[in-house]
């Protein structure tokens, strides 16, 4: 039942669409993801053209934050014009994993398919900083730790793009794993109920009762993941670029 | 459970497609200006502190020149006061002595004046004794026997009374 609740949210295509004989059909997650995009992009805009108030101090806050506490201590003040990159990233992440809890609402990043696209898309800013940063040649040579024999190179050299993959690759499965859990803790204690109410009606009523104290605990937990995700994903998007760009 | 796992390509490719798009369109309007705005009130607030810093070390600056001033000031005044002490105690010797000069030439008139007097008052004294004594001495030698002797000898008694009077 759990398997049939959270594929039938992949699974719906709504708009059926081909790219050079791929299939790029809009699923339920495509639309909702370009909704939490539309709403940020009235949203965002319309707090920084505030004058003042809570809306605006929040967003000029948020902003120092990714600044302060993300873009500039990893990769430092050269950084700072890829702040943008890293407000949004967080912002959308944040969006879309608080939106997700909302009742008949989407958790779009419980999808493999939408945190490997971010992943795919953090891969390519850390690929963009570091031939910014030291070009093409630099780039390629930052695979090689400096003082390795000449023998080790090629050896080297794969381990260490395996190694940023497989960073990129880890970004995206722990966003992944973390929202999904905390869905499927849900509807496992949910689907509790059901099982004793199967059994009998006063096992069901009686069950549901620690059943609706456990699941408060883990909506909580639920927030504090949500937004610690987030955060993760932002930061250690922000690590292996500033890595990669000031390797050796 | 396996779809779960199976990434889909249609929503990889949104998925990046829409979150480069949001990052362009949120950089150019949202993040951008914001930036911009807290760029500029950090330089404010910096212009800012290093104004307020200049001011403190103007203020500072003012104040040691003013202590500075206002103890020349006070050893001017210091000097004044003693200069003046000085010309003070110079007129008050002068009006003195212009005093005891006054006071020395009023004492030497006063003597001379009295001298002049006693001197007088001796003639004078002179005078009418002489002639008391010329009196008593015509009423004596009236009763004696020759006027020259008396003469001798009243001009005898003048001489001694004038001696024991210079005496």
């Amino acid at each position: 039942m759990i398997q049939e609740i959270l594929e039938h949210h992949i699974l719906d295509h709504i708009v059926d669409i081909k790219l050079f004989g791929l299939d790029i059909s809009l699923t339920q997650h495509t639309l909702f993801m370009m909704g939490i995009s539309v709403a940020l992009l009235i949203l965002i805009p319309l707090f920084a053209s505030l004058k003042s108030g809570r809306f605006k101090t929040f967003i000029e806050m948020f902003v120092e934050f990714v600044q302060n506490n993300i873009v500039l201590p990893n990769i430092g003040p050269h950084g700072k014009k890829f702040v943008p990159f890293f407000c949004t990233m967080l912002i959308f992440l944040l969006f879309a994993n608080y939106l997700g809890m909302m009742p008949e609402a989407r958790t779009i990043t419980s999808n493999i398919s939408v945190t490997a696209g971010m992943a795919i898309a953090s891969f390519l800013f850390i690929v963009f900083l570091s031939v910014k940063e030291n070009g093409f040649g630099g780039f390629i040579k930052s695979f090689v730790p400096g003082g390795v024999p000449i023998w080790l190179v090629p050896m080297m050299f794969c381990l260490e793009v395996f190694s940023l993959l497989i960073k990129t690759f880890v970004l995206a499965i722990r966003l992944f794993a973390n929202m999904t859990a905390g869905h499927i803790i849900l509807l496992g204690l949910f689907s509790f109920i059901f099982l004793m109410g199967g059994e009998s009606v006063l096992k069901g009523y009686i069950s549901s009762i620690p059943v609706l104290f456990m699941t408060l605990f883990v909506s909580i937990l639920e927030l504090l993941v949500a937004a610690i995700q987030a955060y993760v994903f932002t930061l250690l998007t922000a690590i292996f670029a500033g890595l990669q760009s000031h390797a050796h | 459970m396996k779809t779960l796992l199976e990434p889909n390509f249609g929503l990889v490719f949104w998925t990046i497609v829409n979150f480069l798009i949001l990052v362009f369109l949120l950089a150019k309007f949202a993040w951008k200006p914001i930036i911009k705005t807290l760029d500029e009130r950090e330089k404010k607030i910096k212009e800012d502190i290093s104004s307020a810093q200049l001011a403190r070390e103007e203020a500072q600056k003012i104040k040691q020149e003013m202590e500075a001033k206002l103890e020349d000031i006070s050893s001017q005044s210091i000097q004044k006061l003693k200069e003046a002490q000085a010309i003070a105690d110079g007129e008050k010797q002068k009006i003195i002595d212009e005093a005891n000069r006054q006071a020395g030439a009023l004492i030497e008139q006063a003597k001379a004046e009295i001298d002049a007097q006693t001197q007088k008052a001796i003639e004078t004294l002179k005078a009418q004794m002489a002639d008391t004594t010329l009196l008593a001495l015509k009423k004596i030698i009236t009763k004696q026997e020759d006027e020259k002797t008396s003469r001798a000898q009243v001009q005898e008694v003048l001489k001694e009374i004038e001696e024991k009077a210079n005496k």
